[in-house]
């Protein structure tokens, strides 16, 4: 006859492989030991790695991209919500179609490119992940990165939804980036005046939004197992 | 004489030209250098912009382009009302 202490350690173990068995899965596409975080570099290899921003106002509506990002992520398959890491972006690499407007952005009255070269986010966890259904691997595990973001000098916290998808190395991918590679999507908004970006008098929330809506996409290959 | 009326139309001409050239080009405050277009990668499912490079002739640039051509013209015509 089983005891209580006894059922308790079985019931304990059932739950847990219940749980764990999806992440598992998912986690068993990294091809690492399940209980060792691994690194993943931020490589622009494949060449699709990129930030675009929009800034909707009255008077004008402004489409930009940033290009040079990097950075690593460190992902532990059994403890996904201990994601963390630190993405960077170069300010100088930032464009909008117009030199001379690309020139006011990197002045002192909006970025200080001078001053303040890169825009970063240190994720700190991954909170309300979930799977997105589907068998394999490949499919994306949703969730809502917390971190700090840092733009002109200014770090707040703020909590971006994430997608990340990992796609094992197969002939057709080594031919853009070798090994395994990570492709992460995230989509949010930032308000200028939380940054202290201020601008020329008069022109935020006329010809720029006070809100700038942000969507970034790259990848990021295994480095390095701890 | 014939020579301040050929001055004023050539005043006349690039400032028709260069305002011409403005609006066409969507009439923009500043000068665009590119343009966006979306690439779709088939292989990873994503999308991302290139920057296609090229002139779109703005204000900035128009605007004292124009004021040199609206020199010519009202000097032209200045002159040519002088020596009538």
């Amino acid at each position: 006859m089983i005891s209580r202490i006894g059922f308790h350690r079985i019931a304990t173990a059932v739950l847990t492989s219940l749980l764990t068995v999806p992440l598992g899965a998912w986690a068993g596409g990294f091809g690492v030991g399940q209980d060792l975080p691994q690194t993943f570099a931020v490589s622009d290899d494949v060449g699709v790695n990129q930030i675009t921003f929009t800034s909707s106002a009255p008077l004008e509506e402004i489409h930009g991209t940033a290009s040079g990002v990097s950075g690593s992520v460190r992902f532990n398959p059994q403890a996904p919500d201990s994601l963390s890491g630190s993405i960077s972006v170069d300010v100088r690499s930032m464009r909008t179609g117009i030199s001379k407007r690309d020139g006011h952005l990197m002045s002192d009255d909006w970025l200080d490119a001078d001053q303040f070269p890169t825009i970063t986010f240190g994720l700190k966890r991954l909170d309300g992940i979930s799977s997105t259904g589907g068998t394999g691997t490949q499919a994306p595990l949703k969730g809502s990165a917390v971190g700090d973001f840092t733009l002109h000098g200014v770090t707040k916290s703020i909590v971006i939804p994430i997608e990340a998808t990992f796609l094992v190395e197969s002939p057709a991918t080594r031919k853009r980036a070798s090994g395994d590679l990570l492709l992460i999507k995230a989509s949010f908004q930032i308000a200028l005046a939380d940054f202290d970006v201020s601008g020329a008098r008069g022109i935020v929330g006329k010809r720029v939004g006070k809100t700038i809506e942000v969507k970034a996409q790259f990848f990021a290959y295994a480095s390095d197992t701890e | 004489m014939k020579v301040w009326k050929g001055i004023a139309l050539v005043g006349l001409l690039g400032l028709v030209l260069t305002f011409g050239r403005w609006y066409s080009d969507g009439a923009m405050i500043f000068t665009k250098t590119a343009e966006q277009s979306v690439v779709r990668d088939e292989l990873f499912g994503t999308e991302s912009v290139e920057w296609k490079e090229g002139f779109w002739l703005g204000l900035d640039i128009a605007g004292p382009v124009s004021a040199v051509w609206i020199g010519f013209l009202g000097f032209g015509i200045y002159r040519v009302r002088r020596n009538s």
